[in-house]
């Protein structure tokens, strides 16, 4: 849940917070002015998808699928850092850099087969650095270029998984035959 | 974003791999920001018989590589000399503005390529490229 300009605050019995608006008085004197309505209709509908989610647990379900595609690219892509801890993660979350190829080319080549990723490379953005999270993270820059991030939803199957590592497995391969790196010099 | 052109070739480039016994290697561009070109060439009689590339880089990068050996393939040393990253820009039906240094790139690296060559047979010519 992260809608913009609204959100839910819990007041333990006893706490008398200062408000941050005054005014009208509006939301017991705690956010005076006039109520943000859509968004607190909106915070309503977001609270109860949240509710539903965490009764179909949906969360364990997505971290299997997404511990499956980390072990299957790992296993089956040499080469492969995966950037960030491997379980204390988000539940929909998986990143990597590979080795010797640039981000960009990949993102563009899983697009091709229906695959929808992002890059750190700076390749993919005006700029000329990339991505300052893996770079704080001690990943080298030419290394850092050839990130990936996948993230899962709660309709993704293992079939998707299989489809992804498929198809990225080769991709890397093919992005890496055309790379100068990897390989003895002549 | 790319053009038609830039994305076959990006998918489907052409002259990739190196020549073992290549007689000019140039190899241009940084891997820390992301491009780095190397182009081999094959040379007979003044003209460049055989060419290949390898490129770590973004898709612009590749197609761009692939496009400037398809240029220069045949080409005398001469002729090769004079294909600019505005040509090979152009045979791609135009690339974004932050990807015009991917075309430098290569024009960058055929250049090196030839330079690499004549160090090799010991011949002057060197001062005048590049």
């Amino acid at each position: 849940m992260d809608q913009k300009g609204v959100g839910a605050l819990y007041i333990r019995k006893g706490l008398k917070p200062t408000p941050l608006i005054h005014g009208g008085g509006q939301e017991r004197g705690l956010r005076s002015g006039t109520e943000n309505v859509a968004g607190i209709v909106g915070l309503g509908a977001a609270a109860s998808l949240a509710k539903r989610r965490i009764e179909n647990k949906d969360e364990e379900r997505v971290k299997k699928l997404r511990d499956k595609l980390i072990d299957g690219i790992l296993d089956r892509i040499p080469e492969t850092i995966l950037t960030g801890h491997r379980y204390n993660r988000l539940p929909f979350h998986a990143s990597f850099c590979f080795k010797y190829i640039e981000g960009e080319s990949l993102i563009l080549r899983l697009d091709a087969v229906g695959i929808g990723a992002s890059t750190g490379s700076a390749c993919s953005s005006a700029k000329l650095e990339p991505s300052h999270v893996l770079l704080a993270m001690g990943i080298p820059h030419e290394v850092a270029h050839g990130s990936l991030r996948l993230t899962l939803g709660k309709d993704n199957t293992e079939e998707d998984i299989d489809y992804v590592i498929e198809n990225l497995e080769k991709m890397v391969s093919e992005l890496r035959r055309i790379s100068p790196y990897g390989k003895k010099d002549v | 974003m790319y053009t038609e052109k830039v994305m076959e070739l990006f998918m489907n480039p052409r002259n990739v791999g190196r020549i073992e016994d290549a007689d000019g290697i140039g190899k241009v561009g940084n891997p820390v920001c992301g491009d780095v070109m190397k182009i081999y060439i094959k040379v007979k009689d003044g003209r460049i018989e055989d060419i290949k590339f390898e490129t770590f880089g973004c898709a612009a990068a590749i197609a761009t590589s692939s496009m400037v050996t398809e240029m220069v393939k045949g080409k005398t040393l001469e002729e090769a000399l004079k294909v600019t990253n505005k040509d090979v820009a152009e045979a791609l039906g135009g690339l974004p503005p932050h990807k015009l240094h991917c075309s430098l790139l290569a024009e960058e690296g055929i250049k090196a390529a030839i330079e690499d060559y004549y160090r090799r047979r010991g011949k002057d010519g060197n001062g005048s490229l590049g």
